[in-house]
């Protein structure tokens, strides 16, 4: 659940880049840093070695779905979203690492400029070249390229390695890290820290983290959309409503783990409910999962929960973001503590895909606190915060939205300028990729 | 602006940077390695010449001869003749003579350090 102002994971960055400059500041004045062109190139380019190694460092940690790091943001989506983030601005920090170091040669020996950045007999300076060229292939392939989810998956470990490439570069270069022995320390723990996330998300997780074992009940398709339905094989798995897993089948071409909203109630302890729409090459056919196979679930993860705010509240969902509404609603019929008025909007293109309609009228057939609005494209247009606070009175309520990117982004922007604080604004993202 | 956008900029200006030093670098190396073999063709000049017993130093500047020394052989033998120097200021190249010996020194321009790394 985002809070859109509690952000410790952001916080930890920040302190993380703050202490490793405070350490390389200290360790002689600014004056003889930045003393002239040279000199003040020169201290750049080491700058933005370290940033970048740190930055790279806390994005694979982010990468580790471990609860702690989980813990420090708004859920394990917006944690995905800051990897994504410092992973790009590590990458960029480094291009500039070597283009400063040789701007000082310039413009009286363009030559040593040139060699300085080829590949010689110096293998400390080649682990460098060999990283960043390493990494500017893979990022090129992660942003430019339109792969499927598993190759995309396996290029993005390999940024690891790249990672394991660019420490030995930053331990056996003479440089400032070898010259002071509390930077070395302060660098072999961020090292470590990156190392050991790269180890434990790529291959060792699978052995150390716990996992539940359900079986395929129940496969069915209506419309773009697919319900499974799964048991637990031996003990079950405890859950909150709006909460997401990484599933992964032992049957041909689901081997992968893909994450998916689960749509059932947390009280419905006899079955788990995934309900995916048809998007990419991987869903589009996990309507062919073969009833009995063995699912293998890492979570739950996400603190998309509606239940922490004691407030009259407007869901929002857009299309397949129906899912973690479908297991509000169920839990709403569970838990009649929750006495706040809920009104939802349910989104879609037309009436066709109000495929779940039925469903949520149930629950408001059941409870007169919540109220269902369903909302065609086709129709009524685009849905927007003008619309929504004519029919209700918006600020002061919980908004809680999920959907597509666009729409929540615009939506967010909308209510914002409408007034309503962020703090009452709550986004739930499912594009890991 | 997205972060993609941020990165494709990036991207760009390293491509560009990059490709901006290794063509003027390459090209600066090049040239100056023409130089050293310039230098080299020079003394090789020489040595044919001594071994001839010739006492005429010609000084060729790709493949041309843009300079001839000549000491005085009789001399040579008799008395102790200064040193001659002749600079040609193109290669900056310092030809020095002494007529006893008729011994002709070609000075090569010292070694340029080993560049040192450190980042």
């Amino acid at each position: 659940m985002v809070r859109l102002t509690k952000r410790f994971d952001i916080i930890i960055v920040v302190l993380f880049v703050l202490i490793t400059l405070t350490i390389w500041g200290f360790m002689m004045p600014l004056t003889e840093r930045f003393f002239d062109y040279g000199t003040s190139m020169h201290s750049l380019g080491q700058i933005t070695g370290l940033i970048g190694t740190v930055l790279f460092a806390l994005s694979l940690l982010l990468t580790t779905k471990l609860k702690f790091v989980e813990n420090t943001s708004s859920g394990l989506d917006k944690t995905y979203k800051l990897h994504h983030i410092i992973g790009a601005i590590s990458f960029m920090v480094l291009l500039f690492h070597p283009i400063l170091l040789v701007v000082k040669f310039i413009p009286d020996n363009w030559a040593l400029a040139a060699t300085y950045l080829w590949p010689s007999s110096s293998w400390a300076v080649n682990f460098g070249i060999i990283s960043l060229v390493s990494m500017i292939v893979l990022l090129v392939l992660t942003f430019y390229v339109k792969l499927n989810y598993k190759s995309w998956k396996i290029s993005h470990t390999y940024l690891g390695w790249a990672f394991v490439i660019a420490c030995l570069h930053i331990f056996l270069i003479t440089t400032d890290i070898s010259r002071s022995n509390l930077l070395k320390a302060w660098m072999i723990f961020v090292c470590a820290i990156g190392l050991l996330s790269f180890f434990y998300g790529s291959y060792f997780k699978n052995l150390l983290k716990k996992q539940f074992k359900y079986s395929v009940e129940d496969v069915k398709k209506s419309g773009p959309f697919t319900t499974i339905i799964m048991k637990p094989k031996n003990k079950e798995m405890k859950y909150k409503a709006g909460q997401f897993i990484f599933v992964k089948f032992d049957a041909e071409d689901f081997k992968e783990s893909h994450p998916f909203t689960i749509a059932s109630a947390p009280n419905n302890k006899k079955e788990i409910r995934l309900v995916i729409k048809s998007l990419g090459d991987y869903t589009s056919k996990i309507n062919e999962l073969p009833k009995g196979a063995t699912a293998t679930i890492d979570g739950p993860y996400g603190k998309f929960n509606f239940m922490k705010e004691n407030k009259d509240q407007i869901w929002i969902a857009g299309g397949v973001g129906v899912t973690p509404f479908l297991s509000f609603a169920q839990s709403l019929n569970d838990n009649n503590k929750f006495k706040k008025k809920i009104d939802m909007y349910y989104c879609t293109r037309d009436e066709k895909e109000q495929i779940y309609a039925d469903e949520l009228k149930s629950v408001a057939n059941k409870n007169k606190n919540f109220n269902l609005i369903e909302f065609c494209a086709s129709t009524k247009g685009q849905i927007n915060a003008e619309l929504i606070d004519k029919t209700l009175k918006i600020k002061d309520k919980a908004i809680f939205l999920c959907g597509p990117p666009q729409m929540m982004n615009s939506l967010k922007s909308q209510f914002l300028k409408a007034g309503v604080k962020k703090r009452n604004i709550f986004m739930e993202d499912f594009g890991f990729k | 602006m997205k972060i993609k956008t941020y990165v494709t900029i990036i991207l760009v200006v390293f491509c560009a940077a990059l490709l901006v030093i290794f063509s003027a670098g390459f090209t600066q190396k090049s040239m100056l390695e023409k130089q050293a073999s310039t230098e080299l063709q020079i003394r090789q000049d020489y040595i044919v010449d001594r071994q001839q017993n010739c006492t005429v130093v010609n000084i060729m500047l790709d493949n041309q001869t843009i300079m001839t020394v000549e000491t005085n052989a009789s001399s040579a033998t008799t008395s102790t003749q200064p040193v001659t120097t002749v600079t040609t200021p193109k290669t900056n190249t310092t030809t020095t003579t002494t007529t006893p010996k008729t011994t002709t020194v070609v000075k090569p321009k010292p070694k340029p350090k080993p560049v040192t790394r450190a980042s």
